[in-house]
């Protein structure tokens, strides 16, 4: 099943920009370790469920991940070798977009080497620079 | 225990430029507030409190404009990334004032069922407990050693030192160990179709073949 949301209200959006930090779902709130990206993009569906898969073949059904994102932004695309105008093409595929700072994914029960391991193949998946972090307490 | 002593300096301007000023300079931004006094805006060095903070402490004492006064953590702020202090919030406080504070919660030893593959979970990482000023604890550890398969410690069974009283609800789970996860066989995601696509074919070609035909004419009856 592609990570795509349900139903939406609009079926296409305007691409925006993405500015700043972020502010929100920057700390790692379930787990113990979680990959945070250092660089803004648009991370795709695909990208985000092949990072989940690389992550799981290396936990080997040990510890538990949580996938921080969730792709709710459609994209569109106008079909190859057509001419440019007659307004927007068809949605094409599904984006979330991340901000530095975004927290992507947590595992927990597992050690730290090993969350690190795995996480590192994630890391592989992702378009953009990231690091691996722990959880931190907060006062 | 005698409480690390800080002198801070007491910041005359205060928003964001004057507070990045100070940042670019080596300094935290801080507020002193609480027992119906006026609030100090101060300024602390920032090697020194980082160095302090990474200790995990709740109390201190704070000295500026020739006296001293004992403060809480209340807040600390960081920067998007996680890594920076960017503004920390003290409260005043007497040692023997009740106060609230969140308290780490951190298991010790390996649960017996992680042998027969259990996974540890742990839903809740730190607890809101009420205890005097003076006796917070740095942080609760829970044993989980005998934990088997299925078995879950809740608030209740946390074992809290004298004079602490946790606030959280008492059936709540800290730590659970359940059972493995049941081998599923990957299945390879199908093509991702977007929602009410409309096939290629019946875009412009046709629409563009007409007029190259129409231009083509034209081209070949000048």
């Amino acid at each position: 099943m592609p990570l795509m949301p349900k139903r939406t209200k609009f079926r296409k959006s305007q691409r925006g920009s993405i500015r700043g930090k972020a502010t929100r779902g920057n700390s790692v709130a379930f787990g113990e370790y979680g990959l945070q990206a250092l660089e803004a993009a648009w991370i795709t569906d695909r990208q985000i469920e092949a990072g989940r898969v690389a992550a799981t073949h290396s936990m080997a059904r040990e510890g538990k991940l949580w996938i921080r994102i969730f792709p709710d932004k459609p994209v569109s695309k106008k079909p190859a070798e057509t001419r440019m105008g007659t307004g927007k093409g068809e949605p094409d595929h599904w984006v979330a977009v991340v901000k530095p700072g975004n927290i992507l994914y947590e595992i927990s029960g597992v050690d730290e080497e090993f969350a690190r391991e795995c996480l590192a193949r994630t890391a592989h998946k992702m378009p953009i620079r990231v690091r691996f972090v722990r959880r931190g307490h907060k006062v | 225990m005698p409480e690390k002593v800080f002198k801070a300096n007491l910041r005359e301007k205060t928003g964001r430029r004057a507070s990045e000023r100070l940042r670019k300079e080596g300094f935290i931004p801080a507020v002193l507030y609480g027992h119906k006094e006026e609030n100090v805006h101060l300024s602390l060095p920032r090697a020194e409190m980082e160095q302090f903070l990474r200790e995990g402490p709740r109390t201190l004492d704070l000295e500026y404009k020739g006296h001293t006064e004992k403060a809480l953590i209340k807040d600390i702020q960081y920067d998007a990334l996680g890594t920076e202090v960017i503004h920390i919030d003290f409260a005043r406080v007497a040692l023997y004032e009740r106060v609230t504070v969140s308290v780490e919660i951190e298991t010790v030893g390996e649960p017996a069922g992680a042998a027969q593959g259990g996974v540890l979970e742990q839903p809740l990482h730190e607890v809101e407990v009420e205890c005097l000023a003076s006796e917070i604890p740095q942080r609760l550890e829970v044993k989980i050693g005998e934990l088997d398969i299925g078995d879950t410690i809740f608030v209740k069974d946390l074992k809290l030192p004298p004079g602490v009283k946790a606030l959280a609800d008492e059936e709540q789970a800290v730590v659970i160990l359940r059972p493995p996860a049941p081998e599923i066989e990957e299945v390879v995601p199908e093509e991702v179709v977007a929602p009410e696509k409309v096939p290629a074919e019946e875009e412009a070609p046709t629409e563009v073949s007409a007029e190259e035909k129409k231009r083509g004419k034209e081209e070949g009856g000048s």
